[in-house]
């Protein structure tokens, strides 16, 4: 009989991935609940209740239960983090996420996160760059650039768009992967630091997209259908 | 929002950069232009405006000025200025909620069909043309931002009334939707009904139709929070709305009135009898100072004083400077600027993120372990190596102890096991073994499930024998012996290295049928010339490779026994095509004599 050792899902197999390239920079790993409050999902992260700024996620809200939400991204786990260390300090969050959204090809009600928080003293623009160069370069190869572009996410300011140059089978191409940002300073304060001491950058990306990107999936719907066909690396 | 090239260059002096040029501008330094397409005499750019700057930016005029500060061109802002009426619009203003609010009639208007100026510039942004007076409004919203409304000033009874509504109030709006109303609404209305509700949609009540010949226009600001719940309350977004929400700047109401009464006079004829404007508390120029160390420190970019100035120059801003501190009048449409950091937003995508350079972190990080996170794997990797493969499905089913509010019917709760899910996994992974080259499906699915008691990192595992589950706290304690002597760190390395760089094969949706053979040889030579001709075979005619699925010795002859798996992408094969093709392998191992088809 040949042997047969079992396979792992392929996010699982982007997440190791992630997860060696950002351990030798020194990344600990955060994690939180999926089931989150609505402070640490919105409010905390200076998204007020009334806000325009809460559309941006379509939200699943937890019935019989007001104030409740599945999280609509790995950043509450930020806020849960902050409160319980003291910088300096470098985490990524990787987590399921939840958006109320109609599905199709590329898009899904529960998708990955991978959600990344610095913060320290001096820590600027040019630190984020640093640190996602250098991920992506590890990631995609050698030869990949990256640009910022001006963005809104109401929990960082500046805020930018992280489009990365990926060069694959000769054919170069600009792919949105990642949003990212400094931390904004009422963020900071709403965990108790002092904005003056301390600033830290952030970002958030999407696994099954960059899975869909290293392994060219066409429908994104596969990944959460428990088919084993699925496991082809 | 839809930006037409022409219509943001008629709000500056001097030529646009060609619609390419413009487009790369606008998404290196302010916006993600999430389409361009060329008309025949124009270009047409749908623009992303988050709601930081969708106060300022949802409108044409808005748009040219943030153009015209990136690329330092002249804005072309004309002061519009209304001039005095002799009488008063009689309002009553009760709904505190209701910041400005500003009424002109104009009377003999003559409402017919738009210029062929004016349709062909509000269709190029997709707004389909009613009638001048309508039109003009739109205009003025498209132009300037400024949602504006009009009533047929015949059929409002007494005042213009804001207030808020009484409970269980109805509205029929300009879309023929009946709408029920609460208290906490506001509205607009004369001494006998609703006319409209304030910020969101106008009514049928003081519908301009082509026989009005006297109008009211309404040029109002209104309180964000209060529209954003009234339009989610209703579940009605508008185009006013959605502007109302992101905090409009109350001071431009002036300018939108002048400019549509202005309007309105070339397309409808008419004369301005009387105007109103409730403004109790005017806006106040806020200040807020920074440091050039403030922009610094953030971006971490070299900045100099010449540049920042540079840059509040091309803007037009008016500010101060001693010492080291800058203080700045933020502009009164600039809702999102409040402190240092916003600057430096603005500096560094006006310069240029590109000139910031990319640096290590200045601290060394010590890793924190999260144990939590490390069971996890070391689970994963242990089931693997015991022959599981890993699923993932979804956090939602049918039914369970914690529901979702408004999500889909088949997924309106959350898992409360995972065995469910994982079961149905497993008869699909099990009926597909022979496509998986399985001769006994393993599953496991690692994930989150819900009950009234809280949240709890599972583990399910699934094969011939049944389904078991557990806490991952749960099973790593059973297994503790095994899971703490693992080198979760090689096995890492490995699973990582071994990621192929081939892309994923989409599987076909039709079914599939196997063909098993089993053949006596006698050599191991002759069992290797075997397989040889079994690859070559399934690499054309099957869906996947040969899989080995017995073999034995007996009376010093091997028996080698495969299966085939045959499966098309187009159709649904039939046993005749599979035999015809299988016929194919039989003869192959047929024409050498050393092998025997059993």
């Amino acid at each position: 009989m040949e042997e047969i050792k079992g396979t792992l899902h392929p996010l699982t197999l982007v997440l190791e991935k992630i997860y060696a390239i950002f351990a030798k920079q020194g990344f600990s790993v955060a994690t939180g609940p999926e089931l989150e409050d609505e402070w640490h999902n919105f409010d905390a992260l200076n998204v007020p209740k009334d806000h325009p700024a809460r559309d941006m996620q379509d939200t699943f809200f937890i019935k019989g239960k007001p104030g409740f939400v599945m999280r609509t991204h790995t950043s509450p786990v930020q806020i849960r983090f902050m409160k319980e260390n003291t910088p300096p300090f470098a985490i990524i969050a990787p987590g399921k996420v939840f958006r109320n959204e109609s599905t199709d090809a590329t898009h899904e009600m529960q998708f990955h996160q991978l959600e990344g928080l610095v913060v320290g003293e001096n820590i600027t623009v040019e630190h984020l760059k640093g640190a996602l160069l250098s991920f992506f370069k590890e990631f995609f190869g050698e030869q990949t650039e990256i640009r910022l572009r001006p963005s809104f996410f109401p929990f960082v300011e500046p805020g930018f768009e992280v489009d990365v140059k990926v060069v694959k089978n000769g054919e170069t191409k600009w792919l949105e992967v990642c949003g990212a940002g400094m931390v904004h300073p009422s963020v900071l304060e709403a965990v108790g630091y002092d904005p003056k001491q301390v600033s830290g950058f952030a970002f958030g990306m999407g696994v099954d997209r960059l899975a869909i990107v290293q392994f060219e999936f066409n429908d994104i719907r596969a990944l959460y259908q428990g088919d084993l066909r699925l496991n082809q690396w | 929002m839809k930006y037409s090239y022409n219509w943001i260059q008629s709000h500056i002096e001097d030529p646009l950069p060609s619609p390419e040029e413009l487009k790369e501008v606008i998404i290196f330094h302010a916006f993600e232009v999430e389409e361009m397409v060329k008309t025949d005499d124009d270009t047409i750019f749908d623009i992303k405006v988050l709601p930081d700057r969708s106060g300022d930016c949802l409108s044409h005029h808005g748009m040219a000025r943030e153009i015209a500060g990136l690329l330092d061109l002249n804005f072309n802002d004309i002061a519009y200025t209304f001039p005095p009426a002799s009488s008063e619009v009689s309002i009553d203003i009760q709904a505190k909620e209701c910041i400005r609010y500003s009424a002109v009639r104009i009377d003999g208007v003559n409402v017919g069909p738009s210029p062929a100026w004016l349709v062909k510039k509000l269709e190029a942004v997709g707004q389909r043309s009613i009638n001048t007076v309508v039109d003009a409004t739109n205009f003025i919203l498209l132009d300037l931002g400024q949602p504006t409304h009009a009533f047929d000033a015949e059929k409002v009874k007494g005042s213009i009334v804001v207030r808020y509504a009484t409970a269980g109030e109805t509205i029929t709006t300009l879309s023929g939707e009946e709408k029920t109303l609460t208290e906490s609404m506001m509205v607009i209305a004369d001494s006998e009904k609703v006319l409209a509700i304030a910020g969101v949609k106008g009514g049928v009540a003081a519908e301009v139709t082509k026989d009005t010949t006297s109008i009211i226009l309404e040029i109002a600001n209104f309180d964000a929070v209060s529209i954003r719940k009234t339009s989610r309350s209703l579940g009605l977004v508008t185009d006013a709305s959605k502007r109302f929400e992101n905090n409009l700047a109350p001071y431009a109401v002036e300018a939108a009135r002048a400019k549509l009464a202005g309007l309105i006079a070339i397309l409808a004829g008419g004369t301005v009898v009387a105007a109103t404007d409730h403004y109790p508390n005017p806006q106040l120029e806020r200040a807020i100072s920074f440091t050039l160390a403030d922009i610094q420190q953030r971006l971490g970019m070299t900045i100099t004083d010449l540049s920042i100035i540079k840059v509040l120059d091309r803007y037009g801003y008016t500010y101060e400077k001693t010492e080291d501190f800058y203080t700045l009048a933020v502009p009164l449409w600039r809702h999102d600027i409040t402190g240092a950091h916003d600057m430096a937003e603005e500096f560094g995508r006006v310069i240029g993120y590109d000139t910031i350079e990319a640096k290590p972190l200045p601290f060394a990080p010590s890793i924190k372990v999260n144990e939590q996170y490390e069971k996890i794997r070391a689970i994963k990797f242990y089931l693997m190596q015991q022959g599981y493969s890993e699923t993932m499905t979804y956090s939602f089913r049918k039914k369970g102890e914690v529901s979702i509010a408004y999500g889909p019917k088949d997924k309106s709760a959350l898992r409360t096991n995972l065995s469910e899910a994982l079961k149905e996994s497993y008869e699909l992974n099990r009926l597909n073994a022979p496509l998986l080259g399985l001769k006994e499906v393993k599953e496991f699915e690692i994930g989150t499930v819900f009950t009234e008691a809280g949240e709890v990192m599972h583990v399910a595992i699934a094969d011939k024998s049944g389904i078991v589950e557990d806490t991952v706290d749960g099973y790593y304690e059973a297994h503790k012996d095994t899971l703490a002597t693992l080198d979760v760190a090689a096995i890492a390395q490995s699973v990582v290295g071994s990621i192929g760089t081939h892309t994923f094969a989409p599987w076909s949706a039709y079914p599939f049928i196997t063909r098993d053979i089993a053949v006596w040889v006698s050599t191991e030579a002759e069992a290797k010339a075997l397989k040889e001709i079994v690859d070559d075979f399934a690499a054309e005619y099957c869906v996947r490779p040969a899989t080995l699925f017995d073999t034995f010795t007996k009376d010093g002859k091997i028996s080698v026994a495969y299966r085939f798996v045959f499966q098309s992408y187009e159709k649904t094969l039939t046993i005749e095509e599979v035999e015809k093709d299988f016929q194919v392998l039989v003869s192959t191992i047929s024409a050498h004599p050393e092998m025997t088809i059993r």
